[in-house]
């Protein structure tokens, strides 16, 4: 016989309490009296055993039924094996464990919120290997390998069980598909130095059984592979991918949310995209049994912060109804009018290039007389901070006065734009071509514009673009030095009708939006992956603060680094973060997780470990699946532990019975 | 006669009193039945999925279980006058002597003479009863079962809202009330805008009795509940362009709230200063260009552009122009395709060029050497035109497409300003 929880014994202890107690309660110490005594002869009339005896057998009893409940306390049990295996168990931490089954699907109205039913199935898994830490027998081993998207090992060749259940107890859920084929590489590794291994895996449906085939590799002496598996089929619809951009060449957000469905028939799904806890649009979703729907939303881009796609819907698993992507607010770009001449304010806000740069939202503008623009340009350091693109209109500065940013040069050349002006055409040119495929000319129609004079140019650098041009002479150039874009307009608007028609504030509208492509910055990665941030060489640090209030952390940004890397990113959630010289973040990045093989709750076939034969089928499993009841082996002498209680009971009765009712005594 | 009146009259303004002061008793005492009895039909109209509203009427139980009270407590209040005056003697410390008044003043009624004693006794009583004061108000106690009442009652209250928890809408999710003024004023105002045909107006009012959501249904609801709610009305919806245009209205409910936002927001920042600041500390103003903060008018657009209502005309050039973009469109496709041209280069010949007409070419001639002139007013006019047209027609993106409708609000000038209002 042994025992489950042989440190139980230290109970026993509680024996010599009872034996100290009793001491006490012993008789007192004899004095010889009178034997003439009366009152002595009346006293022993109505004894039937002395007081010693007595009192030595109810010692004798009450340690009889102590040592009955320490024993049933350690559950005693009869050994199948001598002990000494190792127990190596596969346990999937995959975000699909933190399903709870029994949960019904039903779609969520107004407030409501999502309930939950019965037990994960991480709970139920937690199960099991609690039940199989129980069935350990002593000089057993059991190493836990939690298996994620990542492989970790939860407790390495443990004995003693209430250290293996602690481990069990912290085992939490992962945002993680489940990885079994690394894990099982690793289960094979770590059974080639023993030579008495059993591999148990415990897992909750959502692994295929190509992944098992490592065990495959395992010496035929860890015999059959039991696998356990906790959960069953249930009906969920999640969210598995969710990601959001600015649409190319438009101030719009389109939203794609994709969707799958594990329920069993067609459902009608309420899908929200929410802006910072706002809702801004909601459709309802029609997805088929088992298939994946994609849904898009497009709304202004007006505002950033955290977008949120949300199902309403309660479903076994919860977690999967929600998925959040971080959204910039929107850059406006800081651009300068600059002319020759001064003007007032009104002057200023009334000017025709003015109300096209009032008319975009994407634009904070202001004017800038030539003169007041040399002023700053004296100044390296405010023309690299205040500027992010100028327009010089019917004037340009010299070389060594030219802004460090996107320029438009209208009617005034500049070295950027290398052109020879030949002189001036005068007599109503023709616009021959444009190119459609220019960002310049995005919507634009130069077939309708009129000219009265353009410049007659020749084109020195072939660097240059010739976006549209005249008969004779190009007319709008453009040109990308490094980062910086420059674009070229001939002609003075002035001089034209285009200053009445459309293609003047688009064409402006979208040099704008040509200034502003660039690399657009990472908004959203996957739980567990590094981010790299890219940093400015004024920046000293950058303070990251994770979602739900967490703790935030500095990274120091060593001199002359470009990026730096933040790696703590296994929260779901928005994480912000901001540069020393900000008060408070405005940049940020959200970390996702959806997956399909999350998602899918439906139940897969059984795992399958072999061979795989000339048809492609495992004719011979080694797997075996296996109930939670079965992994106990010593059920029956497992229960011992009642039968001693029931023993102590039974002393306790009696004890007190013959004790107080003095039968015998 | 009427001095031993005065005693009779006593006895029965106690007694009315004491009927009074009981029957109040009574019922205050059934008010903890009343509170019993609420708490329990609430329970009972939870268990059968009454509503919050039909619940409450419950709490009708506790002041009709005091009328009941008052009635049964009227009822067993009934005492005669003698025990009546035996309670008034008690109460004023008289010992008896109203009581025996009252009694000879009963038992020789009618009868020409009165014993001595019962002359004395009555005498006796008149004087007590002279000098007998009642109070003003009857002397009313309050019992201790009305106050275990009130306090059922108040936790019969707490059930109800645990029962039944109140409808708080957050204010994030809930829709605004400038929304909700908003999307109304704009429902109210699609069917009198200019350019509605006959046709157009009946389609928008079926929508719009389709659509029906009252302002108290608005504010029981978040934005999602909304916008689901004219999602599913535009699927029941039969009528021909419904779908785009339950659509808008959809989406106008987020949108109106964060075009206010931003709307704001511009604003404060035109109202900034344009000044640099040099490393020499030499300061550089220049002037603020005011950004065309967004407003209301967008979704409208978008609501009106859904429904295919199309702004009203205001040149006279327009077919014309539309005429000829056309045609020149055509040839220019028709002289790339002869000589087999596949670059995305677009290439014109004067032949294609638009705008033939002499009128328009006088006036745009004009107007670009003045353009504060009537032909620039013209030729803008009908630029406009043009450009509302092809945002209709959609080919535009929605974001550009505001852009441009800022731009030519800014163009206009003030007086078509204030119509955009």
């Amino acid at each position: 016989m042994k025992l489950m929880f042989p440190s139980g014994l230290w109970l026993l202890l509680v024996v010599a309490g009872v034996v100290a107690i009793y001491l006490l309660r012993m008789p007192r110490r004899r004095f010889s009296v009178a034997d003439l005594a009366p009152w002595l002869q009346v006293a022993r009339a109505g004894r039937r055993m002395s007081s010693e005896r007595r009192t030595l057998i109810s010692l004798l009893l009450q340690v009889a039924i102590a040592l009955a409940l320490v024993l049933a306390f350690a559950r005693p049990y009869f050994a199948g094996t001598d002990g000494g295996r190792l127990e190596l168990v596969l346990i999937d931490l995959s975000g699909s464990t933190r399903a709870c089954d029994a949960t019904k699907l039903k779609v969520l109205e107004g407030l409501e919120k999502p309930a939950r039913t019965g037990p994960s199935r991480l709970d139920q898994e937690k199960l099991a290997l609690q039940t199989m830490i129980r069935a350990l027998n002593p000089g057993d081993r059991m190493t836990i390998v939690g298996v994620g998207a990542r492989t970790t090992i939860v407790s390495s060749g443990e004995s003693e069980p209430a250290i293996l259940e602690r481990s069990v107890a912290l085992l939490e859920a992962r945002n993680e598909s489940a990885a079994f084929a690394p894990a099982c590489q690793l289960a094979v590794e770590l059974a080639k130095s023993e030579k008495n291994v059993r591999v148990t895996v415990i897992d909750n449906g959502s692994a295929d059984s190509n992944d098992f085939a490592a065990l495959n590799n395992l010496p035929d002496a860890v015999g059959k592979i039991r696998c356990v598996r906790a959960g069953k089929s249930s009906e969920n619809v999640g969210i598995v991918g969710f990601k959001s951009r600015k649409k190319l060449n438009s101030d719009e957000i389109e939203s794609t949310v994709t969707l799958f469905s594990s329920a069993s028939q067609p459902l009608k799904i309420p899908v929200e995209l929410y802006l910072d806890g706002k809702v801004q649009r909601a459709t309802i979703a029609e997805i088929a049994p088992g298939a994946t729907q994609v849904v898009n939303f497009s709304m202004d881009y007006r505002r950033g912060g955290t977008l949120k796609a949300r199902l309403a819907v309660q479903d076994a698993l919860q977690e999967d109804n929600e998925a959040v992507d971080f959204l910039p607010a929107p850059h406006r770009m800081k651009v300068a009018l600059v002319t020759r001449e001064p003007m007032d304010e009104k002057a200023a806000n009334e000017y025709y290039l003015a109300r096209v740069l009032r008319s975009d939202t994407g634009v904070e503008g202001g004017f800038l007389a030539a003169a007041d623009y040399q002023k700053i340009a004296q100044d390296k350091n405010a023309l690299k901070s205040q500027f992010e693109a100028v327009v010089f209109d019917n004037w340009a500065p010299p070389a060594n006065e030219l802004p460090p940013c996107h320029a438009l040069f209208v009617n005034a050349e500049s070295p950027e734009i290398p052109v020879l002006v030949k002189g001036v055409l005068g007599d109503k040119p023709l616009i021959r071509k444009w190119d459609e495929g220019h960002p310049l000319m995005n919507y634009l129609n130069m077939r309708d514009v009129f000219l009265k004079r353009a410049k007659d140019l020749q084109l020195t650098d072939k660097s240059t673009d010739v976006v549209a041009e005249l008969v004779s002479s190009p007319l709008i150039l453009a040109r990308e030095i490094g980062r910086r874009k420059v674009a070229y307009l001939g002609f003075n608007p002035a001089d034209s009708d285009i200053q009445f028609k459309k293609e003047l504030p688009l064409f402006v509208l979208n040099c704008f939006e040509w200034f502003k492509r660039g690399i657009e910055p990472v908004t959203q990665i996957a739980p567990g992956e590094a981010l790299s941030i890219a940093v400015d060489s004024a920046w000293k640090s950058v303070t990251v603060s994770p979602p739900d209030n967490g703790a935030p952390q500095k990274i120091d940004i060593p001199p002359g680094a470009e990026n730096v890397m933040f790696y703590d990113t296994f929260r779901p959630g928005v994480y912000r973060y901001r540069v020393d010289t900000e008060p408070t973040p405005s940049r940020g990045f959200a970390v996702n997780f959806g997956s399909q093989r999350v998602s899918n709750l439906s139940a897969s076939d059984a795992i399958r470990i072999g061979t795989i034969g000339d048809r492609g089928g495992i004719s011979n499993s080694r797997a075996e699946a296996v109930t939670l009841d079965a992994l106990v082996e010593h059920q029956a002498s497992a229960n011992l532990w009642a039968y001693f209680a029931a023993f102590a009971v039974m002393l306790l009765a009696a004890e007190n019975y013959l004790f107080h009712r003095r039968i015998f005594f | 006669m009427d001095d031993l009146n005065t005693i009779t009259n006593l006895i029965a303004r106690f007694r009315r009193r004491l009927t009074f002061a009981e029957a109040i008793r009574a019922g205050l005492s059934a008010i903890l039945w009343g509170g019993v009895a609420a708490s329990i039909l609430i329970v009972a109209a939870k268990v059968c999925g009454l509503s919050r509203g039909v619940a409450a009427f419950s709490f009708c139980a506790i002041p009709a279980a005091f009328l009941v009270g008052l009635a049964m407590g009227w009822k067993h209040s009934f005492r005669s006058p003698y025990a009546a005056a035996k309670l008034l003697d008690k109460h004023l410390g008289l010992n008896d002597r109203l009581a025996n008044a009252h009694y000879f003043l009963l038992k020789d009624q009618g009868k020409a003479g009165r014993s001595s004693l019962a002359a004395l006794a009555i005498q006796d009583g008149l004087n007590a009863a002279r000098n007998a004061k009642l109070g003003r108000i009857p002397n009313l106690l309050w019992p201790r079962s009305a106050t275990l009442g009130l306090l059922i009652s108040a936790v019969c209250v707490g059930w109800l809202y645990l029962l039944y928890p109140p409808h708080i809408v957050p204010t994030e999710q809930a829709v605004t009330q400038e929304t909700q003024n908003e999307m109304l004023n704009m429902i109210q105002g699609l069917q009198d805008l200019p350019g509605v045909s006959a046709e157009q107006k009946d389609d928008i009012k079926k929508m719009l009795e389709s659509m029906n959501i009252s302002e108290a249904e608005m504010k029981k609801m978040t934005s999602a509940d909304l916008m689901r709610l004219i999602s599913a009305k535009g699927i029941d919806y039969k009528g021909g362009g419904g779908a785009t245009a339950f659509e808008a209205m959809k989406n106008a409910v987020a949108d109106l709230d964060q075009i206010r936002q931003q709307h704001d927001e511009f604003e404060r920042k035109n109202k900034e200063s344009y000044q640099f600041v040099l490393a020499n500390g030499q300061k550089v103003t220049g002037v603020r260009i005011a950004t065309q903060a967004p407003t209301e008018q967008i979704v409208r657009d978008r609501v009106q552009r859904s429904m295919g209502i199309k702004a009203a005309v205001e040149s006279e050039e327009l077919e014309q122009l539309q005429r000829q973009t056309e045609l020149s469109a055509a040839n220019t496709k028709a002289a790339r395709g002869k000589i087999g041209l596949k670059t995305t280069a677009v290439a014109i010949d004067a032949s294609a060029l638009l705008a033939t007409d002499e009128k328009y070419q006088k006036d745009r001639d004009t107007a670009i050497d003045d353009p504060k002139s009537e032909a620039a007013l013209r030729v803008k006019r009908a630029n406009q035109d043009l450009l509302n047209r092809e945002i209709e027609k959609g080919d535009i993106p929605s974001a550009t497409a505001e852009k441009l409708k800022n731009w030519m609000r800014l163009e206009s000038g003030p007086a078509k300003k204030e119509e955009h209002r």
